[in-house]
Order: C-alpha cells, then structure tokens, then sequence
C-alpha cells in the first residue's frame, strides 16, 4: 500500500491500496443460476471498510461479465485489482478491516434486475506503514 | 386490371366520403361528448405517469438507454424501470440513472465506488460497464463525485427493445407527428354505436 498523489481525482495525497486474490467459483454448483430468463452476470469484488474520514466506503476492485453459455467455473489466481484502489483520504494505512466480498448483479432478458451478495467474506488487513518500492 | 384499379379507388374514395359523412352528421352534443371522451384519455394517461412519479419517488421512474455505454446488459431502446427511494442507500455494484449538473439527458451507469459519511452524506462515482475509464470525465468541470440529489433512480428491472418507438420518435420528428395525428383522428372519431 502506498501515499500517493490521487491522479485520477482531486489533487491530493490520498491512500493507494494494492490487492492481490484468488477466486474459485462455480456457480452451476448448487442450482443453476442461468435459467431461460438470465442473459448476464456482472461479478464484481470489492472492498468495503470504515475510516475516520467517511463511516462506509466500497471501491470495486474487479469485475466480469458472464454471459449465458460462458464456461460458469472461475478458478482465478493472483489476479490484481482491475481499478485502482484509492481511499478518500488516508484511511487505508493499518485498517485492519478492510472486507473483500463478491456480488453480483444478474441480468435478465427481461424483467427485475437483483443485485445479489455472496455469502461469505475475506477480511483483509493492511499494513502500518507505505511501502516505498513497487513490489507490484 | 384497370377495371379493378378503378373500382379499388372507388371505394377508397366511398370510405373517406363516409368518414366526412360521419363527421358532419355528428350533432353538437356528439361532437362534445368525443372531446371529451379524447380529454378524459389523456387526463388518465397523465394521472398514471404522476402516480407512478410518486410511488417510485422517482422523476422519471421509466427511462430509455440511449448508448452502448452499459452493453451487453443494456442496449439502446432498452427500457429501464427506476426506483428512488429516499432510503435506498446507494452502493457498490448498483445501476443508477443520473443527471449531470446542467445536462438533461439522464446516463446509466454502474456505481463503482461510495464514500459515506456517518451523518448519511455520500459521494460516489459511476462507470459504464463496457467504458474502459470512469465517468469523471462526463462530469461537470471541475466535479470529481456524484450526490444523492444527482441521481434520478435506481434500475430496478428492464424490458429490451421497448424503448426503441421513443428514440424514432426523436430521430424522425414527422413520425412522431403523424404517429399522434392517427391516435388523434381515431379517437376523436371512433363512435360508440
């Protein structure tokens, strides 16, 4: 994790996080999720914490688009975050409760559109201090 | 064949004479009563499109997508549904419909980051799923987040290609016109036997 210069955004020093994970997932596994009226998923991963600047922050770190007839088994390794992971601010350095959960949105041919949370989380602690050298 | 052309044209021309015929034997009070009948259409029309503001809490609780910015989920002509809920909080991962500052046209994009204050206050930025870059650059000059009072709803469910009539409608205005003008004509002659 790092104190970098927000690029994108304002202009000011704010928190820049680094995520490496791994996803395993079928989702054909239980009961198929991909019945005559689901044309999509969208699968996102992110990252939800706390700081002393604002009580509730999500950042989505990654994202995919299953479309029906896709191969439905995920098996990720070492995938880094697909969008940059600033903070508003500098609440990143050693929260220790940074949670990583999966959702996602599915996509009908036609009709409502849920957006469903996957049960189970990872919580992710980050560090104490910057790291100086791009160990990325 | 000339002789089928002739009797053909003949009794287009016996149908439209009736039309008028029709028209000028209508009396005051049938004359009235079709207006009115027309009125009370359009008034109902309106009161459900109102009821529907106030139920979904949205301004425009139906909306069509106007780019490819959200494909494969949504294509242009898709049709949205929206809801605005005071409190619906917003978070990550949702669709939501938004207006920039100054702009009319509403944009559909996915919520990809929220920062919440403890008092309910959020900030949060928006990207279409199949845009490579967030949307700080559709954003007025100088804005780097979107608010609540920005958004105009959230997709709540979709119908594809429903949408399409509207965007003809815009493209080529004479269709709408002539669209209108038929609507008008066949309720104002339609008669209840």
């Amino acid at each position: 994790r790092k104190n970098v210069e927000d690029f994108t955004g304002p202009r000011e020093r704010s928190d820049l996080g680094f995520v490496t994970f791994d996803i395993t997932a079928d989702i054909l596994k239980e009961k198929c999720i991909f019945d005559w009226n689901v044309k999509q998923l969208f699968l996102y991963l992110s990252a939800e914490y706390s700081t002393k600047n604002n009580a509730l922050n999500q950042v989505v770190l990654w994202d995919k688009i299953i479309l029906r007839g896709d191969n439905p088994r995920l098996f990720l390794k070492d995938m880094k975050s697909k969008y940059f992971f600033f903070d508003d601010g500098n609440g990143l350095k050693g929260n220790r409760n940074v949670t990583l959960t999966l959702s996602w949105n599915v996509v009908p041919n036609a009709g409502i559109l849920p957006l469903v949370t996957g049960s189970g989380h990872v919580s992710v602690p980050f560090p104490d201090t910057y790291e100086t050298t791009k160990s990325y | 064949c000339a002789r089928r052309g002739a009797a053909g044209r003949a009794a287009a021309a016996a149908a439209v004479m009736d039309l008028f015929g029709d028209l000028r034997r209508m009396n005051k009070r049938q004359l009235y009563y079709q207006v009115l009948n027309f009125a009370m259409i359009v008034s109902s029309a309106l009161m459900i499109w109102k009821g529907l503001i106030v139920i979904t809490g949205s301004e425009s609780p139906i909306v069509v997508v106007l780019s490819g910015s959200m494909e494969p989920a949504f294509h242009r002509g898709d049709l949205l549904f929206l809801t605005n809920f005071h409190d619906d909080p917003i978070r990550a991962g949702e669709i939501v419909v938004f207006k920039v500052e100054g702009r009319d046209i509403p944009i559909v994009h996915r919520v990809i980051k929220i920062h919440e204050k403890e008092n309910g206050d959020i900030k949060f930025l928006t990207k279409g799923d199949n845009n490579e870059v967030d949307d700080r650059g559709l954003y007025k000059e100088g804005q780097n987040w979107l608010e609540k009072k920005d958004v105009v709803g959230r997709a709540r469910g979709f119908l594809p290609y429903v949408g399409m009539v509207t965007i003809i409608m815009n493209d080529y205005p004479k269709f709408k016109y002539a669209l209108l003008a038929v609507m008008g004509a066949y309720v104002l002659l339609k008669r209840e036997s």
